[in-house]
């Protein structure tokens, strides 16, 4: 504790008054009377020996020694803070993901919390010390420099506003740390709603994990019949990968003679129901028809009723009840100190879309007592349906691969052009290039390459031939839930094995064979690529099985699909970059009436993707942009006092951070103000009201 | 002299002479004819004649009369009765201290009355209450020993503890002539009920019995507050206490329903009580006591 004025502390002498005034007491007054018989009656109560009375002299004057001693610490402001005595500098940093927009019962944002926390926090911070301010959402902002003007820092912090986008608590903190180590010693004070301590990695992996295990269960079917994925079943599709993972280490060491202090501001009781995961597009099997893949994860203290609506250019063409429940209670000791908190209910929906093309798809998702709306829709418009155009480049044609690549073309949104190694490189660049038992000189760029049994290295295919080849009688399957194996009995496959595909590349392996994968998928440079080791005329079971044909139209769709999802069905999340032109991103967000227009104006030549609806670019890209972050969805709960004394004693060695009470922090004026008044009602009620002498 | 010509000056008993001609004017203004009486002592002094009617008492008629007027008249007698005035001092050291006034205003009383006794022909007794009832002179009779029953008052010493039980109990007034008694004290004793006890011994007295309390109006509403050490004058007991106003307004309480209950006592008992605060005017309140009932104003 420190006085930001404590010029005022010599008023403290003014205590020499009451002791003076004791010492040099007025004696009691001697009155001789006639009769003590009537003051006899009054004395009755007060009739006290000697040395209770004198007790209570110096009770009297020790309490007021200590009102005069409130007063002149309430006068010399005292404040406490971690380490305040020594701080040179403070980094504020202050969370303004989505999550933030979470309001309580009476109206009050975790922002809106958040700044007050801060306010009270910098109210009693001494003048001499500099402080910055950073906002975060996905990546930090310096709102304002370090500064010794309060007000500056308060106007900053003031218009700070909630943004759509999911928080990266990790870049901010380390930037903050590395802000702050310039002026050391210094103080992080980081305002949010998540709980100290958690990366953004710890947090999202473990929410993910409850996710997946927390039961969901779903009442009847879709008006349209959509399906719904089991729990622990596969999807077709995988998140997006982000520029800012959320998968990212934690954070690290902050450097010495820097502090963390979190200051948490979550709701005590959040319920909350949000759109965790979007995705459309073409059924695997039917290109013409798209469905729609929405995950809906919830929050509450006990099961939910949640109402999901799907609308088409706003109207209404299915509607849905979902209750999120939990599981069945965990046998594991509510005492133990890994007793699993409240698990978020999560539901997965596969929703076909019968809609024309550039229609408006909104799935909103409605839930009594909800506390954030960011997270509530999804938008997007319906991608048009052009074909994807293949050239398939070979040597010796393979007659399986033929044999497939043209049932998938008589679908027709598959236009397969075949054409030898003479054909390449093409007039007209196709979606994806499918190379059989051959390979360019040099590598295409921007375009997807699917490669069967490639017959050499090139770019960033790393291969090796093997000379014979090996039976494989069975594959080890590496990566079960990769798109690229959607419908494709693996357990079933045998085959030889052509080539031995690098393991340590940017490819994943999917299928494993004794010399190595035989079959792998990856992105290098924006571009997808998949490597099939193997020629399919010369392995004996594979080419008879329904899987080989979808495995192609696997690949061909999924190695295309960031082609295809820049034409119309490009659903990113907030918080994305986005190439632009330079001219202005045109806007479509939900409003009243519908939607409603709007036109950002970028600087440069990337925008970011800063609110939820549709965009679209001056250069024609379109797409839509959703909140889509379990870390935003699930919103952290206030521990109760046990669990978080609980908490204290399990990682309080772990996390640097510490939560001072608030009672005790900040600025202490008022306490001591409060600690006044209540010596003079005790003074009063001892002395006067029953007059203890 | 010096503290009987301060306590009873000449001006005081020229008031009290000119009180005595009041209250006789009032007696004769009220009461007209005859008193007869058979109690012996009484003395027959001429008033008036008026015609004699059938009836009358022929040994009244006045022969000298009929001799002059030839006519009948009947001479009537003022009866004058004698009392035997019975004055009982509290002379505890609660009636000198700590509010001196009491002690005059007492004294005066005692004063007053005795003096109307004495111009009046009646027999006068004083008498002072301590731990006992003592006999402070013999009892006077005539205006002649108006002196002495100042140079008496004047002496006496208020430095007793009362005992008004023991007192009143001692004290007997005699049946040969009708008594007037009059206690002058502040009644305080050792307990509230003691003051109503002393009181009831007053029944057996042959006598008509008047209890003046003189209260200091300090001893009705102490001006006192603060943290006081009190003093009781007559038994120097000490108590120490914080005094507010509340515990004023409740010893005013307390008093108050002491004087009431005295009152109702005195009521029951036949005994003019009256409540003598030393600050009111003498000579009205004194009045307004023998105007209550005394036989020495009406008699």
């Amino acid at each position: 504790m420190r006085f930001l004025h404590p010029a005022h502390l010599v008023w403290a002498l003014l205590i020499a008054v009451p002791v003076v005034l004791y010492l040099f007491r007025r004696k009691p007054r001697t009155v001789r009377v006639s009769t003590l018989l009537f003051f006899k009656s009054l004395a009755r109560e007060h009739r006290e020996s000697e040395w209770l009375r004198r007790l209570k002299r110096l009770l009297s004057l020790l309490l007021n020694i200590l009102a005069i001693l409130a007063v002149v610490a309430a006068l010399a402001r005292p404040v406490v803070s971690p380490r305040a005595g020594s701080l040179r500098s403070v980094v504020v940093l202050i969370d303004r993901s989505a999550s933030m927009a979470a309001a309580d019962g009476r109206g009050v944002s975790r922002l809106d919390a958040a700044k007050a926390i801060l306010g009270e926090r910098l109210a009693g911070l001494p003048g001499g010390v500099a402080v910055m301010a950073i906002a975060y959402d996905c990546r930090p902002d310096i709102l304002q420099p370090f500064t010794l003007d309060r007000r500056e820092i308060a106007r900053a912090l003031a218009a700070v506003e909630v943004r759509p986008i999911e928080g990266d608590p990790d870049a901010a903190v380390c930037l903050a740390a590395r802000l702050a180590a310039l002026d050391p010693p210094a103080a992080i004070w980081h305002a949010t709603d998540g709980l100290p301590g958690e990366g953004s990695g710890e947090r999202s992996e473990g929410r993910r994990e409850k996710g997946e295990e927390s039961g969901a269960r779903s009442e009847g079917r879709g008006a349209q019949g959509e399906e719904r994925t089991g729990e622990g079943h596969p999807t077709p599709y995988s998140p997006r990968p982000t520029p800012y993972s959320r998968r990212s280490a934690p954070h690290a060491p902050l450097p010495p003679d820097v502090s963390l202090e979190t200051l948490c501001v979550p709701l005590e009781r959040p319920v909350n129901a949000g759109i965790t995961a979007f995705q459309m597009r073409r059924l695997p099997m039917q290109p013409s028809r798209f469905e729609a893949f929405v995950q809906v994860h919830a929050v509450a203290p006990g099961p939910l009723e949640a109402a999901l609506d799907v609308r088409v250019d706003g109207r209404l063409t299915a509607t849905r009840k979902l209750t999120l429940g939990p599981r069945p209670p965990s046998p594991a000791p509510r005492s133990s100190p890994d007793a699993p908190r409240p698990s978020p209910f999560a539901e997965r929906l596969l929703i076909p879309v019968t809609a024309g093309e550039g229609a408006v798809l909104s799935i909103v998702v409605a839930a009594p007592g909800d506390a954030l709306p960011l997270d509530d829709a999804v938008h997007a418009r319906v991608p048009e349906l052009r074909p994807v155009r293949v050239l398939w480049v070979a040597k010796d044609p393979d007659p399986f691969t033929e044999l497939a690549l043209r049932s998938l073309g008589a679908e027709g949104e598959i236009q397969v052009f075949q054409g030898g190694p003479a054909a390449w490189p093409p007039k007209e660049p196709p979606d994806v290039a499918v190379f059989d038992g051959w390979l360019p000189e040099a590598w295409p760029e921007g375009v997807a390459v699917v490669a069967v049994n490639p017959p050499r290295a090139c770019g960033p295919l790393q291969v090796a031939p093997i000379r014979g080849g090996v039976p494989v009688e069975s594959v080890r399957v590496a990566a079960e839930r990769h798109p690229l194996l959607y419908g494709v009995a693996s357990g079933r496959v045998a085959l030889t094995q052509a080539q031995a595909v690098a393991s340590d590349g940017p490819l994943q392996p999917l299928w494993v064979g004794p010399s190595g994968p035989l079959l792998a998928a990856g992105e290098a440079r924006g571009q997808r690529i998949v490597v099939m080791a193997f020629a399919p005329k010369n392995c004996e079971h594979l080419p008879l099985m329904a899987s080989y044909p979808i495995l192609v139209g696997n690949a061909i769709y999924w190695s295309v699909q960031p082609a295809m999802a820049a034409h119309g069905g490009n659903s990113r999340k907030t918080g994305e970059l986005i190439a632009t032109d330079g001219s202005p991103v045109t806007w479509s967000v939900p409003a009243a009436g519908g939607l409603r227009q709007e036109a950002a104006p970028v600087r440069g030549r990337w925008a970011e993707l800063d609110r939820v609806g549709l965009w679209q670019t001056g250069g024609g890209e379109a797409g839509s942009a959703a909140l889509l972050a379990e870390r935003e969805s699930l919103l952290p709960a206030r521990e109760s006092e046990e669990r978080e004394a609980e908490g204290e004693g399990r990682i309080g060695k772990e996390r640097p951070t510490s939560r001072s009470p608030s009672l005790l922090s900040g600025d202490l004026t008022a306490l001591f103000l409060w600690c006044l008044l209540a010596l003079l009602v005790l003074e009063c009620w001892l002395f006067h009201r029953h007059a203890v002498y | 002299m010096s503290g009987e010509a301060e306590l009873f000056d000449p001006k005081f008993l020229s008031r009290l002479r000119a009180l005595f001609f009041k209250l006789r004017k009032r007696r004769q203004l009220r009461k007209k004819g005859l008193q007869a009486t058979p109690a012996a002592g009484f003395t027959r002094e001429f008033k008036d004649h008026r015609h004699y009617t059938a009836g009358d008492d022929y040994r009244a008629i006045d022969w000298r009369l009929f001799a002059r007027h030839e006519r009948l008249f009947i001479r009537i007698f003022e009866e004058v009765q004698e009392f035997h005035i019975h004055i009982l001092l509290d002379r505890s050291r609660s009636m000198y201290e700590p509010h001196a006034e009491k002690r005059s205003t007492a004294l005066r009383l005692a004063v007053a009355l005795a003096y109307l006794g004495l111009i009046g022909q009646h027999r006068v007794s004083l008498l002072t209450l301590g731990p006992d009832a003592r006999r402070e002179m013999p009892p006077l009779k005539g205006q002649g020993h108006v002196h002495a029953l100042l140079q008496c008052l004047t002496a006496l010493e208020f430095d007793s503890v009362t005992d008004l039980v023991a007192s009143l109990r001692q004290f007997r007034p005699g049946r040969d002539r009708r008594g007037i008694v009059f206690i002058i004290s502040d009644l305080f004793g050792r307990l509230p009920e003691e003051s109503w006890d002393a009181l009831s011994r007053t029944i057996a007295w042959p006598a008509e019995t008047h209890v003046i309390h003189v209260l200091h109006p300090h001893e009705m509403q102490p001006n006192l507050e603060g943290e006081t050490q009190l003093i009781e004058v007559e038994t120097a007991e000490s108590r120490r206490i914080w005094l507010t106003r509340r515990e004023l307004e409740a010893y005013a309480r307390a008093f108050g329903d002491y004087r009431d209950a005295l009152e109702r006592s005195c009521m029951r008992r036949q005994i003019n009580y009256v409540a003598w605060a030393t600050d009111q005017p003498f000579e009205e309140m004194f009045l307004g006591l023998l105007a209550r009932g005394s036989a020495l104003a009406g008699g």
